[in-house]
């Protein structure tokens, strides 16, 4: 254990943390929300030119190859702003995927990612998790194979050039297919999502994206998807946590200024107990990521049950510390003037992605009966 | 003692039921149903509804029958209440129904209730409340928009925020400083103004569910003729408090929870037809047990200060114990909606396509979606609005303990 950041850790955390300082003000994030999508192109040359799109993506495939702990760092600043980009879908889900899988056409959109020329959406037809709900088949066919079904609430599905598409084969096995977003036969319905960031619903009418599309199919697609699916959790707690950190700040600046009654709210009891309850659930929301981070090679099955355990304290935490905060700020925190409420809403939209509390705790539960006996290190 | 309902109240109950079912417009109801609580209030059918209970004579029944109101006993009136929730009656406007008129026929002159109650029992004028000022919330007798007495006129300078609907209002009832004192509640007054009036300009606050219902009302040099100020000057704040122990059931939300329990349950058969995102129901059910039998015991709460139970702590302590559960029942009902719809949830649905009920929804995004993430994060101001929880819980510990 070693819990001081090396020297690139902490380059990356501080590039992010001037990232979020310089672009991410309440007047910038009202602007971003208010840009078609809520995706800002300049910030995405930025994610880009900082190597941020490659974090997630091994060596070997043209990526930083980053360890979790790198991603987790990075998400944490990211999250304090909120930043709206479609980070996780792209560079952490599909990254991961396109860096694991490996195929001719993959690698060419690989590096288009890369340089953020190009953005992909996950699209989850096989329930692995990844955000968005819905079946998909691949069928194959004379010309090669062709998809059906109807895939929901796919975040950034309503702009992203190109889609990445998890599809269930005739052997009922997992399939990873390119799509290109204007193909035939393949319907959008666009719209936003709370915290403003674009969102569709997408219908799937015999699309046959051509062969060279298929990515992976079978038992490498099954663990490159798996694999995908706790990075994007474990980045969306990272970027939780952030928020979470945020509004704890901006909790306290508000309590310090406000004055009612001739002096500091934050000179209420009341609400110096609420603030040391914040504090508490924010210690805890980052120990539980620490905790999740430290297991990430004990296997598969262990590492998904601290996966779990964490956003079980992450979403509780998310909960209490973003409602607190508005209570703290009064009418103001039900305004788009300032920035607490975004980050409510930005913490409702991780908190559906990831699976509220009571999800992760079903999992937990499965999960530890499954391993019982196993180790407990 | 003997709790169970009044027989006769069956009949009433039977009158009002058949009332609504011919007069209620449906496309009003379904409306209505997509929001919650207060959530959003369109000022053509508050104002409309009001119209048609008018011809009732039942638009203001808790005011004195000299005024328009029906004679009904405290029970008939939880029944009335309690059957417009649940058949998704319109909301009316309550800063007139509730507020305006109410100060008016307690305190007004007759000049002032010739001018002013028709409006509001008719359903011709909507009324906006200005107390709170961007510096003067909690500590709202810190205000200090001021009146200036000018002649047969007074002149109005000064910043209110937070006035609900004042875009759409005819008319808003301000607290305003009429004189400079030493104890700050006894300079103020209580003015009424038409939102018409030259130098009030309004502008909407952008609020994080989509919708901008709240306002800033900045007022320059308005005057206001010195007829229409309430009352005495410097009596405004006992005017006010004494609205307080007018309406100290309203803060429950009794009515409203009862509806919205009986959602929760739809919503729960709707998501388990649905199908296409298998979940775990199991826990949000047991949630929603609790939140009714939370929602029983506050009904109770209503009727015994209804009925007039004699109890030991001081009425004030009662009545901010109901707004203290009504406000966080508010909250865990719209947060297990929230909930149960888990991912549809997110879907963003702005003020008019949750006004305009499309009959083109589909199994997945079917009636109950729509609305409820809107409602439930404005379901957040239900412990600020009309005295904090903080506040609440502080007027708790003084006036039922001493504290
Ligand atoms: C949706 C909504 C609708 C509203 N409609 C109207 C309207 O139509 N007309 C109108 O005039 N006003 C309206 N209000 C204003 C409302 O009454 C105020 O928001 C409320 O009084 C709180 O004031 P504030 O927002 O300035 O918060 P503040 O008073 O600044 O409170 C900030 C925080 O400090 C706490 N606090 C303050 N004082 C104390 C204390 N002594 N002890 C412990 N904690 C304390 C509060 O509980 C809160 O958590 C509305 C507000 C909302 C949110």
């Amino acid at each position: 254990m070693d819990l001081i950041l090396t020297d690139e850790q902490r380059l990356i955390r501080d590039t992010a943390a001037r990232f979020v300082a310089d672009r991410y003000g309440l007047d910038r994030l009202r602007a971003v929300e208010a840009m078609a999508d809520g995706f800002c192109p300049e910030h995405w040359a930025i994610y880009a030119e900082l190597g941020w799109l490659g974090l997630a993506v091994p060596e070997v495939a043209g990526g930083l190859g980053g360890r979790p702990e790198d991603l987790a760092l990075l998400l944490i600043e990211l999250g304090r702003a909120p930043a709206l980009e479609p980070f996780v879908g792209s560079a952490v889900i599909c990254g991961s995927l396109l860096g694991l899988a490996g195929s001719d056409r993959g690698a060419e959109v690989l590096s288009e990612a890369l340089s953020g020329k190009t953005r992909i959406a996950p699209v989850d037809g096989v329930g692995a998790g990844l955000g968005g709900t819905g079946r998909l088949r691949l069928r194959r066919s004379r010309g090669g194979f062709c998809i059906d079904g109807a895939c929901r609430i796919v975040p950034d599905g309503a702009s992203a050039p190109i889609l990445l598409v998890a599809a269930e084969d005739d052997n009922g096995q997992p399939a990873l297919v390119f799509v290109e977003a204007g193909q035939p036969r393949l319907g959008r319905r666009a719209y936003r999502l709370l915290d403003a960031t674009g969102a569709a619903d997408l219908t799937f009418d015999a699309v046959e994206p051509g062969t060279a599309a298929l990515l992976a199919e079978g038992p490498v697609a099954a663990r490159a998807l798996r694999q995908a699916a706790a990075l994007a959790t474990l980045a969306r707690l990272s970027e939780s946590l952030g928020s979470i950190e945020a509004i704890l700040a901006l909790s306290a600046e508000y309590l310090r200024n406000r004055e009612q009654f001739g002096r500091p709210i934050g000179k209420f009891q009341a609400l110096q107990h609420m603030a040391a309850s914040m504090f508490v659930e924010a210690q805890e929301a980052r120990s539980a990521l620490y905790h999740a981070l430290a297991h990430w090679e004990d296997g598969e099955a262990r590492r998904s049950q601290a996966l779990a355990t964490a956003a079980v304290v992450i979403l509780d935490a998310a909960r209490t510390v973003s409602r607190a905060g508005i209570q703290i700020h009064g009418g103001y925190g039900l305004t788009e003037e300032f920035a607490v409420g975004h980050h409510y809403r930005r913490q409702l939209v991780l908190e559906k992605l990831l699976g509220e509390p009571e999800v992760q705790l079903e999992r937990i539960s499965r999960g530890a009966a499954a391993t019982e006996g196993t180790d407990h290190g | 003692m003997q709790l169970a309902a009044d027989t006769g109240l069956s009949a009433f109950r039977a009158t009002v039921r058949d009332f609504i079912a011919e007069r209620l417009p449906p496309d009003w109801a379904s409306q209505r149903r997509r929001s919650t609580y207060n959530a959003f209030k369109p000022v053509e059918t508050m104002l409309g509804w009001t119209a048609i209970l008018h011809e009732a004579g039942w638009s203001v029944p808790h005011w004195p029958v000299e005024h328009g109101g029906t004679g009904w006993n405290p029970m008939q009136q939880f029944v009335f209440q309690e059957e417009l929730a649940l058949a998704d009656a319109p909301a009316q406007n309550v800063q007139g129904t509730h507020l305006a008129g109410p100060i008016v026929w307690m305190f007004g002159s007759d000049a002032q209730k010739a001018l002013v109650l028709p409006g509001i029992r008719e359903g011709r004028e909507c009324w906006a409340q200005g107390f709170s000022e961007p510096g003067s919330g909690s500590d709202l007798a810190s205000l200090r928009t001021f009146a200036e007495r000018r002649g047969d006129r007074y002149v109005v300078n000064g910043q209110k925020i937070w006035t609900s609907g004042a875009y759409h209002s005819h008319w808003g009832f301000f607290l305003v400083r009429t004189s400079r004192h030493d104890k700050p509640q006894q300079g103020i007054s209580f003015l009424l103004v038409p939102m018409d009036s030259p130098g009030m300009e309004i502008r909407r606050i952008p609020q994080i569910n989509g919708d901008a219902h709240l306002c800033e009302v900045f007022l320059t040099d308005v005057e206001v003729p010195v007829e229409y100020l309430v009352g005495e000057p410097g009596r405004g704040w006992d005017y006010a408090k004494a609205l307080l122990d007018l309406e100290r059931t309203d803060s429950a939300f009794i009515y409203l929870t009862k509806r919205e329990i009986r959602r929760l349950r739809r919503m729960l058969d709707l998501e388990a037809e649905d199908g296409t995102a298998p979940r775990a129901l199991a826990p949000l059910r047991l949630r929603v047990a609790r939140a009714a039998a939370q929602a029983a015991a506050l009904e109770w709460s209503v009727l015994r200060v209804l009925g007039g139970e004699q109890q030991p702590h001081s009425m004030r302590a009662v009545a901010s114990a109901l707004k203290v559960r009504g406000a966080e029942l508010q909250q865990t009902i719209t947060e297990i909606q929230m909930d149960i719809l888990g991912l549809k949830a997110l879907r963003r649905f702005g003020r008019e396509e949750i006004e305009q009920v499309d009959p083109a929804t589909d199994s997945f995004w079917h009636d109950e979606v729509p609305g409820r993430s809107f409602s439930a994060v404005y379901a957040r101001a239900a412990t600020i609005y009309g005295g904090t929880l903080q506040v609440q819980r502080s007027i708790i510990a003084k006036s039922a303990f001493g504290l």
